[in-house]
């Protein structure tokens, strides 16, 4: 609709509605100063009481619902908003409404003001959030007669699977008008259809059947906009730097990356093994909380008003959808992106899961990458695979995760089913009031990227198609030290040594997404979130849990300039002081790009178990220094702990007697070295306190060292000087 | 400085008799507060010396209101000070013969004894007219005078005098009159309220004096003043060093997360130096004389250089407010028996072990030493300067014992250097103060009333890590032929190139980067950054230079008598000696520094001369490539030598050199710019380990860095240099071949030594490994 007919309705509308109200029909009409407003003209804003003139609805009318929409723009992160109607009996602050929380529940202001005329002494502001309410929009449902019905959505279906309800729908218009534009084209097309007027479908859900006459009454539950929801947006290809090797632009369809003008645009699949949903559909999934049977309708909206006389068969579900919860969302594949000839990988099969809290705070897709490595057989349940999970680099995208080349130079544990899982930033989680209207005292802050690995990690686990060995997870990420905390899942750990982002570089520029800067927010768990984050300090305060094998160096990228300088290195030392005076399994090199020196290492990583003990080296002659935390302080060529081998097969793990096969590795530049060795994440062998044990270190029969030791306050036993060398020997601890 | 009680000692003075005995009383004057004649004119009433009485000295003290240095074009100005023996107002004064003598070995004052001599004999008193002195503060003037008389009023003597004598160093300590000193390791903040308090209620000095026979009454008059000592003299304040206060708030930071935010938002330690206020939390260190023995609270010092071996008897007398006790002499402050001294530089003195650590270090020991110095190690007698030492854990029993010396940058971290070395390395890590010295000295006259042209510029910093550098080697048995230097920014790495260069055949070789200056002269006053022509110019680190050197246009020598700005143009050196061997360098570079036309001459100096170097570049600074490569970095081990020949690689004559790449056009033209970056010599390599030198015959091994399969070969132009044996005469003919170890392709071919011998092989292929072999013809 052309704004000057828009116009024309409006003033119709006051004079029609101004009438008794029709009961049975649905309507939503929007009141403001915004010209595609329903109602122009009945908002005024007054220092700080916003009000909304609604006596063009008939006071007879029954209000169901009020929404109050604000423009996000100038609202800051975190800033909360608090408004509640002024001068009314029983009125409380209006309330974000999910899942967005980008709009406020103003049904009961709205009925009372309906009602009463009189008693609308508007809405006080008490907390702007930088929000700016004269261009504020209430929305209110009622009975009443729909004007010019819209057109209906078409063709709605549900599939339930996996906790989650997909709904489709055939939709009001074929904005896109092609299965596979580029992007240029799409975008196009797509801010085309919006600068004419607003489509969105509001998804309604009931535990009974849907009618019109019973959908005020139903639950509103998602509002999907126009065109978009059945296209991959995630996999548009992007650039770092803007234009870098392909012509690119910036666009409000997918804020924040460069994104490539030619790619191909495809759209998803929501069933395993299902062709992708054709063009103009329109797709929500909703993730079940509670078991139940529901009814759900789908109305168009433009520019945010329904008009809706009758509902067609097409737009309401007839029959029930059965929910379940469940405690993965579903992932589904969706294509497979081939690598190029000669490269190592084959391909990527790429996945996807639409996420809502406990996932993300609101709903997203993600996606999930399941390499498929040329030599990687598959597995059966004779041979069960090792899985390792790589979500990456800060800054990695979907699309350059995706790459089968992104992998070729990052096959660090090889042979093992490989997953990886993007766009987490730094991976510490946020806000749960990010990119919401709610405020940081509204919530605390969740680990929601480290949930979603997490949840691939299970998900792959019972997943029977992958064969899956649950004793070999291990992990890599940049900042995949979080995963140390996860004793119980994996078995190894990859990661840089960033693992206090107190004193990070670049962690103090996304200090806003952990509660107000630097103050901080609690997290989930009830912990300050700063604390959470510091790893090192938990590794201390806990020296008795067991940690998996940890791997720590540096990423790729420009060494020592953007993955040390960048980030600081300042945290790198406390964490390998704590892994180190705690007695924890690990290895670690700081200067290189990539693994460098600790890269065969990742030879062990498939050989090593989750309930298998792990020697951890302390004190070995080859050891360098890290320094304090200027990366300036730091050795340079070495590292700690990367020369010990052991045979993880071997391993004597029993009550009263632990034993392993030690050895320097063979590119070891020295014959030999010392070390301290204590025995970790035993499964029988649980020294007590104070108890002296035996040990000795032989070769064949030959006993090249031997002593007593006795088991420190934690029941660690802790074999000093063990000398090894190129040619295995066993070192036999004992009562 | 003087004081108002001054006058009132005056007054005491008088009342007492001319004693029997060659006594010697002392007092100082201040300003006469009579109005004076001329601004220009200072008197001083002497009424309170007795009328003829000798005066054994009288030293005429002129301060400024403000420190000069080479900045200042004031620095120019000799001060011109003149007695005047006519009370004659009127015009400027009349003068006669040369301006008075600044006395030597402080040239803080003026030698007037003869001027004040002739006024108590009986002369006018004119006063002095000071013709010139800028910055000069009049009242602040004063005139210290020992005449013959008895010593009345004095304050309480020093007691506790003790005198040691080490490799040329004789060390005096004493107990303070007062408790001024008593805290073992005070906060720099309450030592710092204490120093600049020192002489709010009375000024107290503790005089320091030398004879060949014992002092006493009798004797003091004749005896040698060697200066003046503050009180608190005890304490290492310069000594300080922000690896203290970087320990003590990345400890804190451990528990306190607030701080550790406010760390990281601020870019950690970078704006730490010693001057910020922060410092003021760091605790200062008595000085130890003898190894890790700090002295007791409560002792002052002094270190006397004697030019000359013999006995000498020291005293130690206190002043108060200018009046000394020159009365009161016993064992207690003086020495009943003579000390036996000899002539030397010394030895550095361990003050211990400082805590610098909060996770981890380097396996071995962090060392802090104390190196006393005087002229010709310091402008000034009396110095202390404080160095860092490591030393790696089983360095006396490892196969190859290297050394380095570590020059550092603005932050002066010495105690533990940021300076990535081998664990096999002695790192000597010197604190360049209190002056700045880029490797060589600064002006004699920084600290004294001299002006720039009264002297040079001379290698005090160099002459005293010359020293240390001895010591240590000796110390440690480290090898001759692997010490080595390196330093960050345009101090340190300055400082590393101009050490380095100046001293061929005994640095194998120097690492810089983050916009060392090899010409420092070339670089300009202010500069903006590449492209950004409409920003406020920055001032670039040249006044720094000017401050100790003085400006390029004074022409100050330098001891070698050349002007000290030529002396620092190392491209030139280099060009100019192109027999010598040079200290081969690792330099890390960016074509968008202020110094990327002085570092591109150097690396073309060496390129024409056939010197061996290797370079790094990127438009914003790269880092030098540490040496030596270590096999424990997945490499061949390359080390040069300076007992080894080293090789002088020119990459590209005979096939492009694929490491040389962006910045070329830059290179060549020295223009600052954006460039991809690139690498200058980073591959041609040789194993100095095995090589064979012998009168007829030259072998090595010689391959490229890195994998060759993914790196590629390496041709280059290559000059033999350093060879110890195998030296052909000028013109002779020599044989070459490149033998592959394994695999790769055979080069030989002849040539002709030139007229200097120096041996230039042409497109040697470094590839895989290979033995280069040269042979003398007349062996064949």
């Amino acid at each position: 609709m052309q704004p000057k007919s828009l116009m024309a309705a409006c003033v119709l509308g006051v004079v029609v509605l101004s009438g008794p109200a029709v009961a049975g029909q649905f309507v939503t009409e929007t009141f403001g100063n915004n010209t595609s407003c329903s109602h122009q003209g009945t908002l005024t804003v007054q220092e700080d009481i916003v009000r909304f003139d609604l006596t063009a609805i008939p006071r007879s009318s029954e209000v169901y619902r009020a929404v109050l929409r604000v423009p996000s723009n100038g609202h800051e992160n975190g800033q909360s908003v608090h408004v509640v109607a002024v001068d009314l009996a029983g009125a409380k602050r209006l309330s974000a409404r999910p899942p967005l929380y980008n709009s406020f529940d103003a049904t009961q202001p709205a009925k009372a003001w309906v009602a009463n005329p009189a008693a609308n002494k508007g809405l006080a502001v008490e907390k702007s959030g930088g929000v700016e309410f004269n261009e504020a929009v209430l929305e209110v449902s009622y009975s009443g007669e729909a004007k010019g019905p819209a057109k209906q959505v078409t063709d709605l279906k549900a599939l339930h699977q996996a906790g989650q309800t997909f709904l489709t729908w055939k939709e009001i218009e074929d904005v896109v008008g092609a299965d596979s534009p580029q992007f240029v084209d799409f975008e196009k097309n797509v801010l085309d259809a919006r600068t004419r007027r607003d489509v969105a479908y509001r998804v309604y859900r009931h535990s009974s059947p849907i009618t019109v006459e019973s959908l005020g009454r139903a639950e509103l539950v998602a509002e999907i906009p126009e065109a978009l929801s059945c296209w991959n947006l995630n996999a548009i290809r992007n650039t770092e730097h803007p234009n870098q090797g392909t012509p690119t632009k910036r666009s409000a369809l997918r804020p924040g990356y460069n994104l490539a003008l030619n790619h191909m645009m495809g759209r998803y699949r929501i069933a395993g093994g299902g062709e992708p949903l054709p063009r103009s559909t329109g797709l929500t999934v909703l993730t079940v909380r509670e078991p139940g049977r529901f009814y759900y309708a789908v109305t168009s909206a433009i520019n945010g008003a329904e008009s809706v006389d009758e509902l067609g068969s097409g737009a309401v579900l007839s029959t029930p959808v059965d929910e379940k919860p469940s405690r993965f969302p579903a992932t589904i594949y969706q294509r497979t992106n081939s690598a190029k000839e000669g490269s190592v990988v084959s391909a990527v099969d790429v996945y996807n899961s639409w996420l809502e809290p406990p996932y993300h705070n609101v709903p997203i897709v993600s996606e999930t990458f399941i390499v498929r490595w040329k030599r990687l057989e598959k597995g059966n349940t004779d041979n069960r695979l090792p899985l390792w999970l790589n979500h990456g680099h800060y800054g990695g995208t979907a699309s350059s995760m995706g790459s089968p080349g992104w992998y070729g130079a990052r096959e660090y544990v090889k042979g093992a089913l490989t997953i990886g899982i993007t766009e987490g930033s730094l991976w510490q989680g946020f806000h749960e009031c990010i990119g919401t209207l709610r405020g940081y005292e509204d919530g605390v802050v969740h680990n929601y990227p480290q949930r979603r690995v997490l949840g691939a990690a299970h998900w792959a686990i019972e997943n029977e198609d992958f064969y899956v060995d649950p004793q070999r997870v291990s992990l890599y990420g940049q900042f995949g030290w979080w995963a140390l905390r996860h004793g119980d899942l994996f078995a190894a750990v990859m990661s840089n040594g960033h693992a206090n982002m107190a004193i990070g570089k670049q962690s103090q520029n996304h200090g806003w997404k952990w509660g107000p800067y630097p103050e901080g927010s609690k997290n989930w768990l009830g912990i300050d979130q700063w604390e959470h984050m510091n790893l090192p300090k938990w590794i201390r305060e806990n020296p008795t849990v067991e940690l998996p094998f940890w791997i720590c160096h540096p990423a790729y990228g420009a060494y020592p300039s953007h993955s040390i300088g960048d980030f600081g290195f300042m945290p790198w030392p406390e964490m390998l002081h704590a892994m180190a005076s705690t007695k924890r399994a690990f290895a670690a090199n700081w200067s290189s790009n990539g693994p460098g020196p600790v890269g065969p290492l990742y030879d062990l990583v498939t050989r090593i178990e989750l309930h298998q003990s792990l020697p951890a080296f302390t004190d070995c002659s080859l050891d360098h220094s890290p320094g304090d935390g200027d990366h300036a302080d730091a050795e340079k060529g070495g590292g700690i702990n990367i020369h010990q081998r052991w045979d993880p097969e071997t391993i004597v793990d029993e009550p009263g007697k632990w034993e392993i096969t030690l050895f320097v590795q063979p590119a070891c530049p020295r014959e030999s070295l010392t070390t301290d060795l204590t025995p970790r994440r035993c499964q029988k062998f649980k020294p007590q306190p104070g108890e002296k044990y035996k040990w000795q270190n032989a070769a064949g029969d030959r006993v090249l060292q031997a002593g007593e030791v006795t088991a420190d306050q934690w029941g660690l036993v802790t074999v000093p000087g063990v000398r090894i060398t190129k040619t295995k020997s066993r070192i036999r601890i004992s009562k | 400085m003087c004081s108002r009680h001054y006058r009132f000692m005056l007054l005491l003075a008088v009342l007492f008799p001319r004693p029997a005995l060659a006594e010697m009383a002392t007092l100082q004057v201040g300003v006469s507060p009579q109005r004076p004649v001329r601004q220009d004119v200072v008197q001083f009433d002497l009424s309170a010396v007795p009328r003829g009485a000798k005066v054994y000295r009288a030293e005429l003290l002129l301060l400024r209101n403000r420190q000069i240095d080479g900045r200042d074009d004031a620095a120019l100005v000799d001060i011109e000070v003149y007695p005047l023996f006519s009370t004659a107002t009127g015009g400027e004064p009349r003068v006669s013969g040369k301006p008075r003598e600044l006395k030597s070995p402080w040239f803080d004052r003026f030698d007037v004894t003869d001027a004040v001599s002739q006024w108590v004999g009986g002369k006018p008193n004119g006063g002095f007219f000071v013709k010139t002195c800028p910055y000069w503060d009049r009242q602040a003037t004063c005139l210290n005078i020992s005449y013959e008389g008895p010593a009345q009023n004095v304050p309480r003597q020093v007691k506790g005098v003790e005198v040691l004598h080490r490799k040329g160093q004789t060390f005096i300590t004493f107990e303070e009159i007062d408790d001024r000193s008593q805290d073992a390791s005070p906060s720099w903040a309450d030592l710092t309220a204490r120093l600049d308090n020192m002489d709010a209620d009375r000024t107290v000095r503790y005089l320091v004096f030398r004879h060949d026979q014992p002092i006493g009454p009798g004797t003091i008059a004749e005896a040698e003043l060697l200066g003046e000592v503050r009180p608190m003299s005890g304490y290492n304040v310069l000594g300080r060093s922000v690896d203290q206060l970087i320990k003590l708030h990345r400890q804190r930071a451990i528990d306190d997360l607030d701080l550790a935010k406010s760390l990281a938002r601020d870019n950690y330690f970078e704006r730490y130096t010693p001057d910020i206020p922060e410092m003021g939390e760091v605790a200062i260190q008595r000085l130890a004389i003898e190894d890790g023995r700090p002295l007791p609270p409560g002792r002052g010092m002094f270190v006397h250089h004697p030019t000359k071996a013999g006995a000498s008897y020291y005293a130690v007398v206190s002043s108060v407010d200018g009046v000394a006790n020159t009365r009161d002499f016993t064992s207690a402050n003086s020495l009943s028996t003579a000390v036996s001294e000899t002539v030397g530089t010394g030895e550095p003195v361990l003050q211990g072990k400082p805590d610098v650590t909060v996770f981890f270090d380097y396996p071995g020991e962090r060392l802090h030493y104390v190196q006393w110095a005087a002229p010709p190690l310091a402008n000034l007698p009396n110095r202390y300067h404080n160095w860092g030492l490591f030393v790696p854990k089983g360095y006396a029993d490892a196969k190859a014992k290297r050394l380095s010396v570590f020059f550092h940058d603005g932050k002066q971290r010495y105690l533990k250097p940021p300076w990535p070395h081998r664990q096999d390395t002695v790192l000597l890590s010197p604190h360049d103060g209190p002056f700045r010295s880029y490797g060589y000295g600064h002006h004699e006259s920084l600290g004294t009333l001299r002006s720039f042209g009264q002297g040079r510029v001379k290698p005090f910093f160099a002459r005293r890590v010359d020293a240390v550098l001895g010591w240590a080697v000796k110390e440690y048995g480290a090898d001759r032929g692997r010490i080595s230097c390196g330093g960050h920014g345009t101090w340190g790495g300055t400082a590393a190139l101009q050490y380095a260069l100046h001293r061929p055949g005994r640095i194998a070789y120097a690492m810089a980067d983050a916009a060392p200056d090899p010409d420092p002269q070339q670089t300009p006053h202010q500069y903006r950054h590449y492209g950004r022509e409409n920003e406020t110019p920055r001032q670039t680190h040249r006044s720094a230079f000017e401050a100790v050197w003085g400006k390029v246009e004074w022409g100050i020598e330098a001891e070698s008598g050349k002007s000290i700005w030529e002396e620092a143009n190392l491209a030139a050196l280099v060009r100019s000696h192109p027999d010598t061997t040079v200290p081969y360098i690792s330099l890390g570079s960016g074509a968008l520094h202020v110094t990327w036309k002085q570092q591109t001459d150097l690396m073309k100096a060496y390129l024409e001369t056939g010197n061996g170097f290797m370079g790094a570049f990127f438009w914003g600074g790269r880092a030098f490539n540490p040496l030596p490569v270590s096999a424990e970095q997945g490499e061949e081990p390359f080390e040069p030598r300076s007992d080894r020949p080293v090789l002088g690689c020119k990459p590209g004559s005979h096939h492009p050199n694929p490491e040389f790449f962006g910045p070329a056009g830059q290179f060549t033209t020295g223009k600052r710019g954006y460039g991809s970056g690139g690498r200058l010599n980073t591959r041609p390599r040789w194993d100095p380990e095995d090589i064979v030198d012998t009168e007829n015959r030259l072998e090595m091994t010689i391959y490229s860095a890195r994998k060759v399969t993914y790196a590629g070969s390496v041709d280059c132009d290559v000059t033999v240099r350093n060879t110890q044996k195998f030296q052909p005469e000028a013109g002779e003919e020599v044989a070459w071949k490149v033998v592959p170890v394994k695999q790769g392709q055979q080069q030989e071919g002849r040539i002709t030594t030139g007229k200097d011998g120096l041996i230039v092989l042409p497109g040697v292929r470094f590839a895989d490994p290979a033995r280069l072999i040269l042979q003398r013809k007349r062996t064949e």
